[in-house]
Formats: C-alpha cells, sequence, structure tokens
C-alpha cells in the first residue's frame, strides 16, 4: 500500500534521510523504531506531503502523496508537537476539518464523546498535553482515514486512555483494514500492536520485518560448556556476548531452530534459548551499528 | 473518498476570517473615525461664504487623507499578510496546515484572499460611508471614487508585497523587515547615496527624490497630491497594480517550491542568503554608518565616513550570520566582510579624492551655450536654460502672476523664456560666461582652501573673522548636456575675499549688473507710483506716496551705483532699516518686478535715498533715532 523509494532528504547538506525503502501493507501496523535523530520525523512528514523530498518517491496505492489533495484526504496524521488553533474548541476544529475532509463522519464524532470525556466547547488550548492529544485522535478518528500515520502517539496519555485508544484504532484496522504506520520509543507498547517493523538509524532502515521474523531471527542463549567456548561457536552471528562464571548469555542472530541443532552438537553443559523483547532487539541490533549502552561512570 | 481540490477552500477562508476578523474592525474603525472628522469638515466648509467650492471640497479628500492612508493600509496590510500566513513560521503549525489535503495553491490563494478581504473590506466600508455623505451633501463623486480606486490599487499592492516578502522567510521579524525595505529601500538609497556624494564630493549638488515612486508608502503623499490638483498620475496607479499582480503570481511560485522545513529560518531559499546578507550588510552600513556621521559631526571627514560605515556594516555583517547559522560563534566567518569593508574603502575613497574627476570638473567656455550662477539652485532659472523641462503641472505656480490658475500655457513661448533669460545670473554672454566660469575655476582650484576654512571656521570663537557663501552653477552645454555644481559652504576671511573679487568683477559687468538691478534701466516714466512703507512704534502700518518719482528713483539709482556691487548679491544679509520703498510699475514683463511691484530692502548704505526723504521731509531723522534707535548719517551740506 504505501511504497518509499530511495528517499532522501537533507537540510543545510545534512542528509537526515539518506536512500530510506519501506514498504507497508494494507491493514497492517508498522511501528517505525530508531535512535533520537535517526530521521524518524523527517520520514513522517514526506509521507503526510509536508515536506519535498530530495530525491526519490512516496507512493500510496501507486499514487503520489505530495502535492496529492485525494490521497492525502485518505490520510490522518496526528505528530507528536500537536497544533490546533489558539483560540478553537473542539467543535471549531471539527467544523474546520469537516470543511476539508468531506468524508468526515459526525456519528462516530457522537459515538466518541464517550471515548473522551473531554468538553467539546473548551479552548484546547487549555487542555493539558494528554487532553489534547485525546482531542486529535478524537477528531482524526472521525476522519475515517485509511492511513493514520502517528508520530509519538501515546505520550502523555495515562495507561487506561492509552489502551482505549490503541483498541479503537485497532477495531478500525480489524473492521476498515485501515493502516497504522506508528514511530514510537515506546517499544513495549510497539510490540503488542505491530505486526511490522522498521529500524532506522542514522537516516537508513537498518532492519524491515514481520515482528514475529524479528523475534524468530534472534534469540538470546544461555549455555555453559566444561570449559572455555569453543573456538567453534564464533562461527554463529553472536551480536552480544557475557558471562557469568562458566554460563555465556550470547544474542545470536539466525533461525532459532538451526542455531541450536549447531550448538548442541558443540556438547555444552547447558543451553537454553530464550526470546528477546523488542525492546532488547532494538538495542543489540543498534549496538552493531555503534550506538551501543555504554556504561559511564561519574 | 475525493477532497475537494479546487484553488479556494471555504473552509480555511471562513475560518481565517473568523479568527481575524479584529484586524477589520480595527482598520474600519480607525478609518470611520476619520471619515466622521472629514464629513464633518466637508459639512462645515459647504456652509462657509469663503471656501464652497464643491469640486475643491470634494477634491480634499485627497490631502486630508494622506496622513491616515499611508499610516493605516500601511499597518494593517502588513499585519494581515502576517497574521494569514503566520503558520508559515512556526514548524507546528506549518505541519498541520500541509499536511491538509489541500494543494499549496489552494492554500496560498485562500490565504491570500482572506486577507486581501481583512484589509480591503475596511476601504470599501468607509468609501461607500464617503459616497452616501457626499451624495446627502450634494458634492461631485468623482473624486470619491478615485479615492476608492486608488487606495484600493495601493492596499493591493502593500498587501500583496507583505505576502510576497513572506515567501522568502521564515521568520515573522524578517517579514516585517523585507516589507520595510520594500517600501523605503530606494529613498533610503537614493539619500544615503546623496548624503555621501553632498558631504565627500565638492560640488556635488544633492536634487530632490526621484525614486519615490519606487517606495509606495513614501509616495503616497506625491500620488495623492496628484489626484487633488487633478493630475493624478493613473499611469503609476497601474503600474502599482500590475506590480501587484506580479508579486501575487510570484509568490505563489515561491510558495509551491518553499520547504516546509525553513519555519523559524530568516532566509528561506539559499540562492537568497548572500543577498539577504551583502544587502543588509550595506543597509546597516549606511543607516548606522550615517547615525555615527551625524552624532559625531564627521560629515566632512573621509576616514570618519569610513569607520562610520564600517562599524554599522560590522553590526550588520555579523547579526546576519548569527541570524542564518543561528548561533552566535560567527566572528571565523570574517572574510566575506573583510571583502565587503575593501569594497567599501575603494569606493569611499574613490569619491572621496575624486577618482572620476567629478569636482574638479568645470565645462569649456566654448562649450557652453548658456548658465546661471546664483546662490542657489532655483527652478526658473533651470526654465530659462531649458526650456523643454517645463512641465504645466508642476511649474504653473511659478508664474502665478503671469497666469492664471487655470489658464496656463502648456509650454513656454520664446517672449517668456526671453524673460526668463533675464533673471540674475542668468546669461549666455560669451563675456560674462567667461567669468563666471573663473569663478567656478577659481573655488575648484581652491577646494583645499576653502575645506580648511571651513574646518577653522567650525572651530573658531569668532565666526565673526568668516565670511560664508554658497553658489550654484548650472551650465547647459551646446551638446544639450546640463552640467551643475553646488558649493554650500564656501568659508572665506573676511579680509582675504579674491573670491569676492571674482563675483565683484563678474556683477559689474553691465548685463550682469542690469539682471541684479533692472531698475536702473527704469525711468520715471515707467513708475505708476512710489511710496514709503513703516510701521511706526505706535499705529498700525503707514503707507506715505512719495510724489517726486523721479527724484527718489534717480537717488535709488545713485545708492546702487555708489555701492560695492556685491551688495546686489549679498544685500539681503545686511541689516534693513525699519522702512522700505516700493515702486509701482505702469507695466513689467520683467520677472523681477512680479506684478509690477518692487519693493528693495533699504539699509544704512542708501545714503542718497536717506538725504532725499529727510530733505524732503518724508522722514524726521530725529524721530529715527528716538523711535527706532537708528542713527542715521547726517544730511551733509548742500
Amino acid at each position: 500500500m504505501i511504497k518509499i523509494r530511495d528517499i532522501k532528504k537533507s537540510f543545510d547538506g545534512f542528509y537526515a534521510l539518506n536512500g530510506v525503502d519501506i514498504n507497508v501493507n494494507k491493514g497492517s501496523v508498522y511501528g517505525l523504531v530508531g535512535p533520537n535523530g535517526a530521521g524518524k520525523t523527517t520520514l513522517i512528514k514526506l509521507m503526510t506531503g509536508i515536506f519535498i523530498p530530495d530525491t526519490g518517491e512516496i507512493t500510496i496505492d501507486k499514487q503520489p502523496v505530495f502535492e496529492n489533495p485525494e490521497i492525502k484526504s485518505r490520510i490522518a496524521y496526528i505528530p507528536d508537537d500537536l497544533y490546533f488553533f489558539p483560540q478553537a474548541t473542539i467543535l471549531d476544529m471539527k467544523k474546520y476539518y469537516k470543511s476539508i475532509y468531506p468524508q468526515f463522519d459526525e456519528d462516530r464524532f457522537e459515538k466518541l464523546k464517550e471515548a473522551f470525556p473531554l468538553d467539546p466547547k473548551k479552548r484546547i488550548m487549555r487542555f493539558s498535553r494528554g487532553m489534547q492529544k485525546q482531542a486529535a485522535f478524537w477528531l482524526s478518528i472521525c476522519l475515517k482515514p485509511d492511513i493514520m500515520i502517528l508520530d509519538e502517539p501515546v505520550d502523555g496519555l495515562d495507561p487506561v486512555m492509552r489502551r482505549k485508544v490503541w483498541g479503537i484504532l485497532l477495531q478500525d484496522v480489524a473492521e476498515r483494514e485501515m493502516t497504522v504506520f506508528v514511530s514510537s520509543h515506546n517499544l513495549r507498547e510497539l510490540e503488542d500492536v505491530c505486526d511490522h517493523v522498521g529500524i532506522m538509524h542514522e537516516g537508513k532502515v537498518l532492519i524491515e520485518r514481520s515482528l514475529t521474523e524479528i523475534q524468530n531471527n534472534i534469540l538470546k542463549l544461555q549455555i555453559a560448556f566444561e570449559g572455555d567456548l569453543p573456538e567453534e561457536i564464533n562461527r554463529l552471528d553472536i551480536l552480544n556476548r557475557q558471562s557469568s562464571g562458566r554460563v555465556w548469555i550470547l544474542i545470536v542472530r539466525g533461525e532459532r531452530k538451526n542455531i541450536l541443532e549447531y550448538v548442541n552438537r558443540l556438547n555444552p553443559l547447558l543451553v537454553d534459548a530464550l526470546p528477546l523483547s523488542l525492546e532488547e532487539i532494538f538495542i543489540y541490533e543498534l549496538g552493531g551499528m555503534d550506538y551501543a549502552v555504554k556504561n559511564i561512570i561519574l | 473518498m475525493r477532497s475537494k481540490t479546487s484553488y479556494f477552500n471555504k473552509g480555511v477562508f471562513l475560518n481565517n476570517i473568523k479568527r481575524f476578523w479584529l484586524i477589520t474592525f480595527a482598520f474600519s474603525f480607525l478609518l470611520f473615525l476619520f471619515m466622521m472628522d472629514y464629513t464633518n469638515s466637508v459639512s462645515a466648509r459647504i456652509n462657509s461664504i469663503y471656501d464652497n467650492d464643491p469640486v475643491n471640497i470634494a477634491a480634499s479628500i485627497f490631502p486630508q487623507s494622506t496622513d491616515i492612508m499611508m499610516l493605516l493600509p500601511g499597518f494593517f496590510c502588513l499585519i494581515a499578510a502576517l497574521a494569514v500566513f503566520s503558520y508559515m513560521h512556526f514548524p507546528r503549525n506549518t505541519a498541520m496546515i500541509h499536511s491538509l489535503p489541500l494543494k499549496r495553491e489552494t492554500l496560498y490563494i485562500t490565504n491570500y484572499l482572506s486577507g486581501l478581504l481583512l484589509v480591503t473590506f475596511p476601504i470599501v466600508l468607509n468609501g461607500a460611508i464617503m459616497i452616501l455623505a457626499k451624495v446627502y451633501l450634494g458634492i461631485p463623486l468623482t473624486y470619491a471614487f478615485q479615492w476608492l480606486g486608488v487606495n484600493l490599487v495601493l492596499t493591493f499592492l502593500l498587501y500583496t508585497f507583505a505576502v510576497f516578502a513572506g515567501m522568502f522567510t521564515g521568520h515573522m521579524a524578517a517579514q516585517v523587515f523585507y516589507y520595510l525595505i520594500f517600501n523605503f529601500l530606494a529613498v533610503f538609497l537614493e539619500n544615503v547615496i546623496n548624503n555621501v556624494l553632498y558631504d565627500l564630493l565638492f560640488g556635488f549638488y544633492r536634487t530632490s527624490s526621484k525614486f519615490d515612486v519606487w517606495s509606495p508608502l513614501y509616495h503616497i503623499p506625491g500620488l495623492f497630491n496628484g489626484f487633488y490638483n487633478n493630475e493624478g498620475s493613473i499611469g503609476t496607479v497601474l503600474v502599482y497594480f500590475i506590480a501587484g499582480v506580479f508579486f501575487l503570481v510570484t509568490g505563489l511560485l515561491l510558495y509551491k517550491r518553499r520547504h516546509m522545513e525553513v519555519a523559524t529560518d530568516v532566509v528561506s531559499f539559499n540562492i537568497v542568503k548572500p543577498i539577504f546578507k551583502y544587502s543588509a550588510t550595506f543597509c546597516s552600513s549606511a543607516l548606522l554608518g550615517t547615525i555615527i556621521v551625524e552624532i559625531l559631526n564627521l560629515n566632512q571627514n573621509l576616514t570618519g565616513y569610513i569607520a562610520a560605515y564600517l562599524t554599522g556594516g560590522f553590526i550588520g555583517y555579523f547579526v546576519c550570520e548569527m541570524l542564518l547559522r543561528k548561533t552566535f560563534r560567527v566572528f571565523k566567518a570574517y572574510k566575506g566582510f573583510v571583502v565587503y569593508g575593501l569594497i567599501l574603502i575603494i569606493l569611499f575613497y574613490s569619491i572621496g579624492f575624486d577618482f572620476f574627476g567629478y569636482g574638479s570638473y568645470a565645462p569649456d567656455v566654448s562649450e557652453i551655450e548658456i548658465m546661471y550662477i546664483y546662490s542657489v539652485h532655483e527652478i526658473r532659472r533651470d526654465l530659462a536654460l531649458n526650456p523643454e523641462e517645463y512641465d504645466p503641472a508642476e511649474h504653473r505656480y511659478l508664474f502665478s502672476h503671469k497666469y492664471h490658475y487655470d489658464d496656463y500655457p502648456m509650454q513656454l513661448d520664446e517672449e517668456f523664456v526671453r524673460e526668463l533669460r533675464k533673471l540674475p545670473g542668468v546669461t549666455d554672454s560669451e563675456e560674462s560666461i567667461a567669468k563666471a566660469h573663473k569663478i567656478h575655476q577659481y573655488i575648484i582650484q581652491n577646494e583645499k582652501l576653502f575645506k580648511a576654512n571651513d574646518s577653522l571656521y567650525g572651530n573658531s570663537w569668532d565666526d565673526q573673522e568668516f565670511k560664508t557663501r554658497s553658489l550654484y552653477f548650472r551650465y547647459k552645454l551646446k551638446n544639450g548636456d546640463i552640467i551643475e555644481r553646488y558649493y554650500r559652504r564656501l568659508v572665506t576671511y573676511k579680509d582675504n575675499t579674491e573670491l569676492d573679487n571674482l563675483l565683484r568683477e563678474y556683477i559689474s559687468l553691465p548685463e550682469i549688473r542690469l539682471k541684479y538691478e533692472p531698475i536702473l534701466s527704469k525711468s520715471a516714466d515707467d513708475i505708476l507710483s512710489v511710496a514709503l512703507n513703516y510701521y511706526p512704534v505706535e499705529g498700525g502700518y503707514v503707507r506715505k506716496e512719495i510724489p517726486d518719482v523721479e527724484g527718489i528713483l534717480e537717488a535709488y539709482k545713485k545708492d546702487l551705483e555708489n555701492m560695492d556691487p556685491l551688495f546686489s548679491m549679498d544685500g539681503s544679509y545686511e541689516a534693513s532699516l525699519p522702512f522700505n520703498i516700493s515702486f509701482e510699475f505702469k507695466e513689467s514683463d520683467d520677472l523681477y518686478f512680479e506684478f509690477n511691484h518692487y519693493q528693495p530692502h533699504i539699509t544704512d548704505k542708501h545714503q542718497n535715498v536717506i538725504e532725499y526723504l529727510v530733505e524732503n521731509e518724508i522722514i524726521d531723522i530725529e524721530r529715527m533715532d528716538s523711535e527706532y534707535g537708528i542713527h542715521l548719517k547726517p544730511v551733509p551740506a548742500q
């Protein structure tokens, strides 16, 4: 559905995006993760037609996004840094969006009043950050978009509201095959909702797969041998290794089954394979890209 | 579902009107207050017995609204443009607006139109009020429609440029700065260049502004005056309209290419950055430099001038660097300023040391067709040299003694040109030109002496030691070129007046002498009456006829012949006595005697006139002494 091909974007000679390729399938929830400054927000602003790319193209259903109102009317975008007109209430903003998005669903707006306990006649700028986020979700969901692009979407929302919001969004994903493209640092949450993940670093996408594939492709191996680690173990794609006495913890990239078969041939005293969380995958993958967690002693 | 893809979006338009209606309200209200005041004054004038010409009253909307129409549209057009395109200057606002399913054309046109409505509505509303008032009062409506049309075009131009200026920046303050530059750059640069040349280039004459039409806000008084006098420049209004359309279209093209990440940047297009940097550096040089020069009185000091301009440029250059790089650490980028400074120094030295030979040039006598030399630049003498310059609209008032207000000639006839050429200082005789040229050469050769004297004069405690005079030379060459030079402060020691001698030689020439004192050629037959005029200490103005016209004329002529001829040039500087004599001529085409009237200053040097008046008991010398404290020389025994 969404195809991003060789997108480059520079600011004063610095490439914030340097050849990004991404594919997002219809009806999927795609999580984009990456360290600060990786280029996630820049990519999102290109996807929503705010920025003009230097090179490359972004298409939705084979049509370019930039300067294409037809495509853009199918997108709802909730940025990290929200903007509402200074004096506007939710009702004012509803009226405004309704005049621009013909598909704005008034019934949904009424129904969602229950989900979002906000006074629609109160000035939005007087709301807290979390309440403003709720207002943004309320209005965006009423646009009935085909694609929802979210940048740090649940920042500021309380845990109950987070669940509620994700519940509504996933309902749309299930019922209307809405596609969600979400950038977040909350990997625990992404792990719960995403079916595909892309990891960005320094303007490039390092990995882009389904969450299951990613999690199957990397595992934590708890292993112990009679003496030191045998030399043959280094043939594995080890991302990280730590030892505690004779017990070694290895983060290994590869097929689970193949790794275990290979290790068992080396006659370990103990071997145990554990799944990795998305956060751990993120940390170990980026560790190989010189973005490792370092212990700083002050 | 399809979205709307037209070039206009009603939602965005109405939202802008709803958000920014206060601009329209404030503008309308202030303009309404003015309209009420104007309507009151119109109503009062209609009922006046002195000034009730309906056409003149109707036309008065232009001069009366000059100030208000410079201030209000100038201010509100900028505010409206800033308001409706304000989102461009803030990243999150830009993101919200540009993520909407609207083309950039749609956003630009819709926002533009909403802002245009905000600023044109008050003018239309108040124009309608004025028209209704004029209909009610029975005053012609032509000027009301003209006023409405001219102001709508001006508002369109000012607002469109304010929008256009915003396309070049992501910063509101910079947008304001660009807008002001547009409105004042031409006159500002013209003034700066004129100031520098006037101060540093010997003989440079600063002419009146020729570029004010390029500075629309500044030009409003001139434009309105034209319409008031029935000489409104429709061409200028049309050019302003075309310029507005140009800015509108160019603004759209720029908006389509604008990268929205430039929000908060002072300059939004990389290609414009060096232009911005060096233009702002120059403007800062000129503005701060001029201020420093004026405060420290460095007008005649080349080194001081350069230092002041470099200081201004230094501040401007590094402030620009800071704004462009968004950091205070910019002093490593000094090379650009060094190059700028070197160019500035070369430029100033080329002016100060007259590299182009402007100050040392005086045309050869053989090249000169006609010229004048006078203490100041004077339009009638210009026309004497070059009658083709006559512009009925501009110059007819100069000859109001000859032509009626509405019955002025479209060009100057030969007879009139002959009269103009009789004006003091104007000459086409070879002998007079040679003498005048000698004066000019002397001034050029003694530039350093005059400047040194000027400096001494400035530092002297006793300014009686010095004599200052100004001289303006204007030549029309045989090839048609006009050369002009003006020496505003030729300072000499009072007792060392080589310049005075040369001037005396020149004025003593019969042709020149007669032009300065044309009464020398008049006889009693030409004179209708002569009178003594004075204000006694007690009582009002007294006019006493002098019946012996020939006697007083001869006495006056004798005084002129006895006097230093330079008195004809400098006479007005001498202290006048508390009375004067007025000659009324029967008929005279001589421009010197406008309205057939001549009333020279009488000083204590007019001994023959005083003797005549005393002898004939027209004045009482004792009363002069007691009542006015004037000690006149006793009349010599016959």
